[in-house]
């Protein structure tokens, strides 16, 4: 009689919540529907696909890269945002560093004429752009290319940015991967919240490099899955990147 | 330039309901709420949407009946087969509102007011009420301008811009959540045009994405275009030599002879609102019955449909000397229409989203790229950035 009584309750309290804040304030687990995960953008890479759990990374979170040198962070941003182009959705490019390469785009397979390259005078300046234009809406997928060491004010920032895109992400279901660049030594920027927010963190180390007559045609990484919100965590997987007629991508 | 009309029946669920003559105060409910209420009833406080014994509580004389949504749609239906005289493109909003493509009109009927009346007196031949119309450059706009007519001359013309127009209007005519018009009273805007003048970014940074759409409506802009369709009648016509008196007969060859009709809405993704059976009977007399369908028409529910339909044409003696099938009220089928315009709304949201971001910063903050000569040897004059025009 009293579990009956405590239910009526705690139901009126759940409809009250819901009638001040939405019905998506809250709500029961067989309500929710985060058992089945979001929706994914695959990555171009299969095996990173299966990696993750749901098909790819996850829409309207955050997704943080993290490489030290070439390893195929780039590549796998780029080739995720060819395949969010061949969904019909339209991608951004913020160039934190001004040194975007086209060729390297279009060679991953990046239509331009669905990509906005954003070109910012300093890291606020990217946080204040990349925020405006989450909240214009239109987006389907951005990557926001690249941190590496930070002075402590901009880890603040993206600190603030980063608790004000959230909410705005999830609503516009777009992906946002942030390219994380690391000394060789592995050492992460000290004070970034990043790894909390990010819904999904992927690591790449470059195992070794791919020859044909002793050029090199490419290079073979690790992706190991550092953090997932959607599936198991800490599992890996080999990743071929070739230079060699475009950039391909293979399984291993 | 596009003219779009609004047309507009105040309490066209209450009027629907209320017998012919019928005085007195009226509340059409359901579920335990009210669904409308005459303007008698809302004049001593009732609101749409509250609970009937609080509606009771504020207008005690108030006859409650439930709504008849058969009848509803009948009506409606009428209003709309009468307003398709006068416009070749309607698009419903929900009963009693529609919006009309009104381009054009003031060449064909002499001016703009003229066919303002003439749709007037339409409604007013089909269902005994009196409409409100409200012409302009965008749907918001007319809408407001039909809200706002004077009642003893019924329709308003927007002749300035729309944004003009709209300017002096309070912020509440708005499609905005109570709790943004809460903040934007406390920020002391009180009116259409202070809403207007605020950036667009600013709007989205305060209230989110979805308040652009109604700042796009404040500023006269929003060219979301009618997605109305021409009001089609397809009839089914046959005509016996010998006069038919057989029942199952009858159905048997009007089921053969719609099976081309079929075959069109299926291809065309149509749904059928309503079918009419018109009868000449051989005595010289007319019958005529109509039925709903509200969707998807097969030959298996066109068939049940006949087949009750027909049972009332039984013991007025005689045969049947031509009868006549018309499927009126087509539309698309529910779950098939798609948006067509999804992509290019959100093209469209992006690219002003970019025009502010390029105003905000600066153009060479924002680039395109563009490949220039592909076949080029140096990357540099392989390929292209273009700033964002403001």
């Amino acid at each position: 009689m009293a579990r009956t009584r405590r239910t009526r309750q705690l139901q009126h309290t759940i409809s009250v919540i819901q009638q001040r804040w939405g019905p998506a304030a809250i709500r029961t687990a067989r309500e929710s529907d985060a058992a089945s995960g979001p929706p994914a953008l695959p990555t171009g890479f299969r095996a990173v696909d299966r990696l993750l759990g749901i098909g790819g990374l996850p829409r309207g979170r955050i997704t943080e890269l993290v490489a030290s040198g070439t390893a195929g962070q780039a590549t796998l941003a780029a080739k995720t945002l060819r395949e969010a182009q061949r969904l019909g959705q339209q991608v951004a490019w913020v160039d934190v560093p001004n040194a975007v390469d086209l060729d390297f785009l279009a060679r991953c397979g990046v239509g331009f004429e669905a990509l906005t390259i954003l070109r910012p005078w300093d890291f606020a300046h990217a946080l204040t752009m990349t925020g405006d234009l989450l909240r214009g809406g239109g987006i389907g997928a951005l990557v926001f290319d690249r941190i590496a060491s930070l002075p402590p004010d901009a880890v603040e920032a993206l600190d603030v940015a980063l608790r004000d895109w959230t909410p705005t992400l999830d609503r516009s279901l777009c992906t946002l991967i942030f390219l994380t660049e690391t000394p060789p030594d592995g050492s992460y920027p000290a004070g970034l919240t990043l790894p909390f927010f990010a819904s999904a963190r992927l690591l790449f180390q470059r195992q070794g490099w791919l020859y044909r007559r002793r050029q090199v045609v490419g290079f073979t990484s690790k992706v190991t899955v550092l953090k997932n919100r959607f599936g198991p965590s800490r599992q890996a997987a080999l990743i071929q990147v070739k230079y060699t007629n475009g950039i391909q991508a293979g399984d291993e | 330039m596009s003219r779009i009309a609004c047309l507009w029946i105040p309490h066209f669920v209450a009027e629907t309901m209320r017998e012919s003559g019928e005085p007195g105060p009226l509340l059409v409910v359901e579920d335990g709420r009210v669904l409308d209420a005459c303007a008698e009833a809302v004049g001593q406080g009732v609101s749409v949407g509250e609970p009937t014994s609080r509606a009771l509580a504020r207008c005690p004389d108030a006859r409650v009946v439930p709504v008849d949504r058969a009848r509803c749609l009948e009506v409606w239906e009428q209003v709309l087969d009468a307003l398709a005289l006068h416009s070749p493109g309607i698009e419903e909003a929900r009963w009693g509102t529609a919006y009309l493509d009104a381009g054009g009109m003031a060449g064909l009927y002499g001016s703009e007011a003229n066919w303002c009346q003439a749709v007037r007196a339409e409604v007013r031949h089909a269902a005994q009420m009196e409409a409100r119309l409200g012409v302009a450059g965008s749907r918001f706009a007319a809408w407001v301008a039909a809200k706002s007519c004077e009642p003893e001359r019924g329709y308003r013309i927007v002749e300035q811009p729309d944004r003009a127009f709209l300017s002096p209007f309070p912020v509440d005519e708005l499609p905005l959540p109570e709790e943004t018009l809460r903040r934007l009273r406390l920020l002391g805007i009180r009116t259409i045009g202070g809403f207007a003048r605020l950036p667009a970014i600013s709007v989205a940074e305060q209230f989110g994405p979805d308040a652009l759409e109604a700042h796009r409506c404040a500023r006269g802009a929003d060219t979301h275009p009618l997605s109305g369709q021409r009001r089609e009648v397809l009839e089914v016509q046959l005509d016996f030599d010998v006069p038919e008196t057989g029942l199952r007969p009858l159905l048997d060859a009007m089921l053969a002879a719609s099976q081309g009709t079929l075959a069109r809405l299926d291809k065309s993704g149509l749904g059928v609102r309503r079918i009419t059976l018109q009868a000449r009977l051989d005595g010289g007399g007319t019958w005529e019955r109509a039925a709903w369908v509200g969707g998807e028409l097969g030959k298996a529910k066109l068939q049940t449909m006949l087949a009750s339909l027909l049972s009332g044409l039984g013991g007025d003696g005689g045969g049947v000397a031509s009868v006549c099938l018309k499927f009126a009220g087509l539309e698309p089928r529910v779950g098939l229409q798609l948006n067509l315009f999804a992509h290019a709304e959100g093209r469209t949201r992006l690219e002003e989203t970019l025009r502010q971001l390029a105003q905000k910063h600066s153009p060479g903050c924002v680039v395109r790229a563009r490949v220039r000569s592909p076949d080029a040897l140096l990357l540099r004059d392989r390929y292209a950035l273009e700033d964002v025009d403001p």
